[in-house]
């Protein structure tokens, strides 16, 4: 992904430059303008896949639930789908409607929070807090079904550990209505605002071509109109029953991925409508026979399950050798999928963009936090940034911009309280 | 809440939020916090990039090998007094990755850790708590150092300093606690005269 | 195109290259090829056959070669907001742990970079000719061996 590329190397550091620590991201630069990028994702490696073949099968939905706190269920899901698949279980329908709408609800409230996030990362933070705000209806909804707002906890192997009662069933409905109300706002307005016009129309753009070449997944990939979406092209839990849309857009950009994922949203409600209304009577769990007494029933065997997460194509691989703890189990997450369109979106974007298109995917936090860019002091006179700098800059180069200033990225204004 | 600070700098704690390798879970609750339903920028709690403006450190996750060193450079960035709050279980022992190779065993392994906030993830709740708690010791524990430094005789004669910190100063002056004239307010941060 | 047409399809169009073929219960195709050499020409082929969208790269240590899995997925039809099915199929390479190479995809497959660099770090595959064999997920200055090679697992 790295080529001789002319310029000015920009490793990219956490802190200042002198403590020599190891860069998450090098932007090559020329000017203002981002020739290439190099990226390290070893920040939040902790071992998962080694730590997972000492456990059981049912002790490892709870590590592998805490891969990533926004996606929790889209693992679990996964991990018990493809071990039901190895054990031949039938799940009942209750329990996959069950599984259906915490999945929607989850998939709401990970694109509110990106909603706020890339509010935030453009300097809009009203729509930070209105976004994260109005998320609390699925948060509080998630907490009176699960017991937990993060980590539901709602799978076991076999089925769901919970029921949905009629009232919770009834709170669903109403609050979904006014969700609605929320998301319809967002539509109209979002799309249409000056500031996520000016930072997100035309930036970052990745083509159809490009998105295929390097296989992106989720909205990233439908905003740049690759038809996929393991909902509908691998169906799983209930959704060969529902009636939903695959929303894709053809300009491939930050805006594009903006109003992908707040359609999607509109979506996610219009499914849980679904589900909620029409989850039919029955069981929780596939069979009543105790979990060591399924462990022990696993055969050998390779498995793949995949889930639509909300960032997109997420694969879980399980290989059983017949004892209850997991030969090899790989798990390849939607966002390791789009870092390559990251990098080629970041070629020829302006330093300024960087913090929006890397938002633009919808990366894990800890994946973020430790971009920095360290430059030959040319740039607002600063000899090294990180990300919250970077924000800054962007903002006010694009403020500057706007005001009609130069745009060689002189800012020019004190930048607050900075060492 | 009441009036939570006597405070070093008798000013509102800015917070330094850390990803040491955590799931994201605990950290989307500690923004939450910011977030309008919890709103702790009401009391003066605000979130700050760079440990030079800091006087807590919000750490969460296991610490991976990779964000054990940059943790520590963090830590010796922010000035004194600093606090650190381990926020979360993986953040406090460990957590579920406690036998993975490439972790620590929370943030206790690496930087000294001043409050523990359990929880998976924590709820922003929990935090606020925490950070409360947190203040009102630390607090205390000034209010003590002071008092040291003004009469060190209390420190000879071996009483605990935080315990000769009266509750009401009017005490230390001979005054009746009750004296509704000379009551002052438990956040008086004047060392008393003898 | 159901699975069992792909199947049959892709048996006559790679018939050359594999040692075996499969048809799973829930409809993932899986090619074992004869030769790791052939990976590429494989991938070729399902390429011009519309096969483009490589999931990911899953490596594990089969005792005395290390499997190397290459997982696909064909698009299913799409239409204005309507998804059809997809096929998953999977490439099976198999290479011996005293000889632990593979060809790199990255020419024809651009998509394949991080998965091959990920293969590098916790099976240690070479991949040959990677543009960027940087490790991903390991510190620079691990000291371990690949921590998903079988004697390295810490595994109670």
């Amino acid at each position: 992904m790295s080529e001789d590329v002319s310029g000015t190397k920009i490793p990219v550091g956490p802190q200042h430059p002198s403590l020599k620590e190891p860069a998450n991201f090098t932007l090559t630069v020329d000017g203002e303008v981002i020739t290439g990028a190099d990226l390290k994702l070893s920040y939040n490696h902790r071992g998962i896949e080694q730590a997972a073949l000492s456990k059981t099968y049912l002790e490892n939905i709870y590590l592998l639930e805490r891969i990533c706190g926004i996606c929790s269920h889209a693992h679990t899901s996964s991990f018990v789908t493809g071990v039901e698949d190895l054990l031949d279980l039938d799940v009942p329908r209750r329990a996959n409607y069950i599984r259906t709408l915490i999945g929607e609800l989850e998939r709401i409230h990970s694109h509110m929070l990106w909603l706020g996030v890339a509010g935030h990362e453009i300097g809009f933070d009203t729509l930070w807090q209105y976004a994260w705000r109005d998320r609390e209806i699925v948060l509080d909804l998630l907490e009176e079904i699960t017991g937990n707002r993060i980590h539901y906890s709602i799978n076991t192997i076999g089925g769901v550990r919970q029921d949905l009662t009629d009232e919770q069933r009834e709170t669903v409905l109403a609050k979904m209505d006014e969700l609605e109300e929320r998301i319809d706002f967002y539509l109209e307005t979002v799309p249409n605002e000056e500031t996520v016009r000016m930072r997100c129309e035309d930036v970052g753009t990745v083509s159809t071509e490009l998105a295929r070449e390097y296989c992106a997944a989720g909205p990233v990939g439908r905003a740049s109109g690759l038809p996929v979406d393991v909902r509908r092209d691998a169906p799983y839990a209930a959704y060969d029953e529902m009636d939903f849309d695959v929303i894709t857009d053809t300009a491939g950009d930050l805006l594009a991925r903006t109003t992908v994922r707040i359609r999607e949203v509109a979506e996610s409600i219009s499914i849980i409508r679904q589900a909620a209304k029409g989850i039919p009577d029955g069981d929780l769990k596939a069979t009543p026979q105790p979990m060591q007494a399924l462990l022990a029933q696993i055969p050998e065997g390779d498995v793949v399950s995949r889930y639509e997460a909300p960032r997109g194509e997420l694969i879980h691989y399980l290989r059983s050798d017949g004892t209850d703890t997991p030969e090899r189990i790989h798990i390849r997450v939607p966002t390791l999928a789009n870092w390559p369109t990251v990098v080629e979106a970041l070629r020829g974007s302006y330093i300024a963009d960087t913090p929006i298109v890397v938002a633009g995917i919808d990366p894990c936090i800890s994946c973020t936090s430790r971009i920095g860019v360290e430059t030959d002091g040319t740039h607002a006179g600063e000899n090294s940034f990180n990300l919250d700098e970077l924000r800054e800059y962007g903002i006010e180069w694009y403020d500057d911009r706007a005001d009609g200033g130069s745009a060689t990225g002189e800012p020019g204004t004190d930048r607050g309280d900075r060492p | 809440m009441g009036r939570i600070i006597d405070w070093a700098r008798n000013r509102s704690p800015w917070i330094l939020h850390l990803n040491c390798g955590s799931c994201n879970g605990c950290d989307i609750e500690t923004l939450d916090a910011l977030m309008p339903r919890y709103d702790i920028e009401r009391f003066g709690i605000q979130q700050k990039d760079t440990p030079r403006h800091a006087d807590v450190l919000v750490a969460t996750g296991p610490v991976t090998k990779q964000m054990a060193p940059r943790l520590e450079r963090i830590y010796e960035q922010m000035p004194e007094p600093k606090l650190v709050i381990a926020a979360g279980s993986c953040a406090s022992t460990g957590g579920v990755f406690k036998d993975c190779y490439n972790c620590h065993e929370g943030v206790e392994d690496v930087i000294p850790v001043d409050m523990y906030i359990p929880g998976c993830p924590i709820s922003p709740e929990a935090l606020i708590d925490g950070i409360v708690a947190l203040l009102e010791e630390a607090g205390q524990e000034a209010k003590a150092e002071r008092l040291a430094a003004a009469k060190p005789e209390v420190v000879q004669s071996g009483k605990r300093i935080d315990e000769a910190v009266p509750a009401d100063p009017d005490e230390a002056m001979g005054q009746p606690a009750t004296d509704p004239e000379n009551q002052e307010g438990t956040d008086d941060t004047e060392p008393v005269e003898a | 195109m159901t699975p069992s047409q792909l199947k049959r399809k892709l048996d006559d169009e790679l018939s050359a290259l594999l040692a075996a073929s499969e048809e799973h219960d829930c409809g993932r195709l899986e090619f074992v090829l004869a030769d790791r050499g052939d990976l590429l020409e494989a991938v070729t082929t399902l390429q011009e056959l519309g096969i483009t969208h490589l999931i990911t790269i899953t490596g594990v240590d089969a005792g005395d070669e290390i499997e190397v899995l290459y997982h696909f997925l064909r698009y299913g039809e799409y239409d204005d907001g309507d998804l059809g099915e997809g096929v998953e199929l999977t490439i099976r390479a198999i290479v011996p742990k005293d000889d632990p190479k593979i060809a790199t995809l990255t020419d024809v497959l651009p998509g394949a970079t991080l998965y091959e660099r990920e293969l590098m770090d916790m099976l240690g595959v070479e991949v040959t000719g990677h543009p960027n064999p940087e490790k991903l997920l390991l510190a620079d200055d691990f000291d371990g061996g690949p921590p998903l090679r079988a004697e390295n697992l810490e595994v109670s």
